[in-house]
């Protein structure tokens, strides 16, 4: 630490002000500032979507599982998982404080926002399979085993967040040394040996992991959006038709995700660009780890001491 | 309990129930002493509530059944002030406390009906008088489409008028709350 230099402090504080505000992008802040009409407009068009997919559920039930209904219903559903996922929420600012933090290729980061949106609509599925199973539970059970399941998931965050501030930090400490030399894995946690003075990339099969993590800590919390026409299709009495709209809900979500995915890598790039011309490179991977972290523990503190839900 | 769950999926952000409501003002001799309200929810919630509270599994809620979401629903809304917002003479509280609080499900419609007590009793034309019905945390998103019912003694010339209440932002400031006050000139 000692070793960084004024000029990388600067950077670091510049790209933890880049990392903060793509937060409060992405937390609605800022389109409270620069288009307040847009988030309502968003949630009258999926009140609508809403409406629309509840006729079309009533006319497959009246006309049979083969026709223009279920059409209709599998393009709406797609829809709605778009609309549904370009509001503010936590799994879009997981996978986007990750991606800011990880960098990756372009391909890597819409796989992970597919994978994701995907686990999320199949967590609905089981979700909602598991609740038909228990019916009866009483609710303070079901209120604390929902809440156990997001301070679950945004430890999760924490957690990947640190392990990679841990992976970072030692990556730089073992730069410090002279280095010219040794072509041994340098970064334990790597097992890669990595051109000398530059950003240590963790190893594949490390970042493989850090993603499943990022997949299991979004996906524990389902898909709000897909459990509600999950719920409307089991009592309808057509939970494949409800599936099925799940799965293009997911779709749909998933298409959303993935442009936001595509963003964060891209900031990332330039980061590591300004910060490399900077001289301070390094400085961009802690930082990015240390803003995994903070966003896994501030979600994970809203937590503490919420209400129930209001009905 | 599929509430439960609905809700614990979403901390927070788009409104994942929808209620339209109808108010009705009553008033006593010139005065305001309760506002009447009727909840209809949207066909998904409902459904999730047919579903949830369905202990027995026969496909409809019976009278225990409706009883026991009646117990939780009124236990949980008393911490969001049952969404009823009052400012009177430029004071704003909660409904604390709802009378009569009775759930009619009629096939897949769902409506809640509740009064909420004004007490004391306000007189609009010496005191002002509006409310607001909101969730703040938007969870919820409620609607009053039609016009309110003035009902009982109203003084002559008594009528609703809406305004935004910019002071209590919802969703990030993407939405605000009908303010309906009851002016009487």
């Amino acid at each position: 630490m000692s070793r960084l230099a004024r000029p990388a402090v600067a950077a670091g504080a510049g790209l933890l002000a880049a990392g903060l505000v793509l937060v409060l992008v992405l937390q609605g802040a800022a389109v409270e500032a620069a288009a307040g009409g847009v988030l309502r407009a968003l949630a009258l068009a999926q009140r609508d979507a809403q409406r629309e997919l509840s006729a079309l559920v009533a006319a497959i039930r009246r006309d049979g599982l083969f026709g223009w209904p279920a059409l209709a219903l599998l393009a709406l559903s797609f829809g709605y998982g778009v609309l549904h996922s370009l509001g503010p929420g936590h799994g879009k600012l997981v996978i986007a404080s990750y991606l800011l933090a990880e960098g990756g290729r372009p391909r890597e980061a819409v796989l992970l926002a597919a994978v994701s949106a995907l686990a999320q609509g199949a967590a609905a599925v089981l979700a909602v399979g598991v609740l038909a199973a228990i019916v009866g539970l009483a609710r303070p059970a079901l209120e604390s085993g929902a809440i156990v399941l997001q301070r679950l998931s945004y430890l999760m965050v924490a957690g990947i967040g640190l392990w990679m501030l841990v992976g970072a930090v030692r990556g730089r400490d073992t730069c410090r040394h002279d280095h010219g030399h040794h072509h041994q894995p340098d970064h334990p946690e790597s097992g890669i040996a990595t051109p000398h003075g530059h950003t240590p990339r963790p190893g594949a099969r490390l970042r493989l992991a850090r993603q499943a993590g990022v997949v299991l800590a979004v996906g524990i919390r389902p898909c709000t959006g897909a459990i509600l026409v999950l719920l409307f299709t089991l009592a309808q009495g057509l939970l494949a038709v409800g599936i099925a709209a799940t799965a293009m809900m997911a779709a749909g979500t998933a298409i959303t995700v993935a442009v936001l995915a595509l963003l964060a890598v891209a900031s990332r790039r330039l980061a590591e660009e300004a910060g490399s011309r900077a001289g301070v490179g390094r400085a961009v991977p802690v930082i990015g780890a240390g803003l995994v972290a903070a966003v896994g523990l501030v979600l994970f503190v809203g937590t503490l001491g919420t209400a129930g839900p209001p009905l | 309990m599929t509430a439960v769950l609905i809700w614990g999926t979403s901390a927070s952000g788009h409104p994942h129930v929808w209620i339209e409501a109808e108010a009705e003002v009553r008033f006593e001799g010139g005065t305001i002493t309760a506002i009447g309200l009727a909840w209809t929810f949207d066909e998904w919630f409902a459904a999730s509530l047919l579903e949830g509270f369905d202990l027995d599994g026969d496909g409809a809620l019976g009278p225990g059944e409706i009883d026991t979401l009646r117990q939780e629903t009124t236990a949980s809304l008393a911490d969001y002030g049952f969404f009823t917002h009052l400012l009177i003479g430029g004071e704003r509280s909660d409904a604390v406390a709802v009378a009569d609080f009775r759930i009619e499900i009629d096939g897949p419609r769902v409506v809640y009906r509740f009064d909420v007590p004004i007490d004391p009793p306000v007189d609009p034309r010496a005191t002002a008088f509006a409310f607001a019905l909101y969730d703040d945390s938007y969870y919820v998103d409620v609607a009053v489409p039609g016009p309110v019912t003035l009902a009982g003694d109203v003084p002559g010339g008594c009528a609703e008028e809406r305004s935004e209440d910019t002071g209590t932002p919802l969703y990030y400031g993407s939405v605000f709350p009908m303010l309906i006050g009851i002016s009487c000139p």
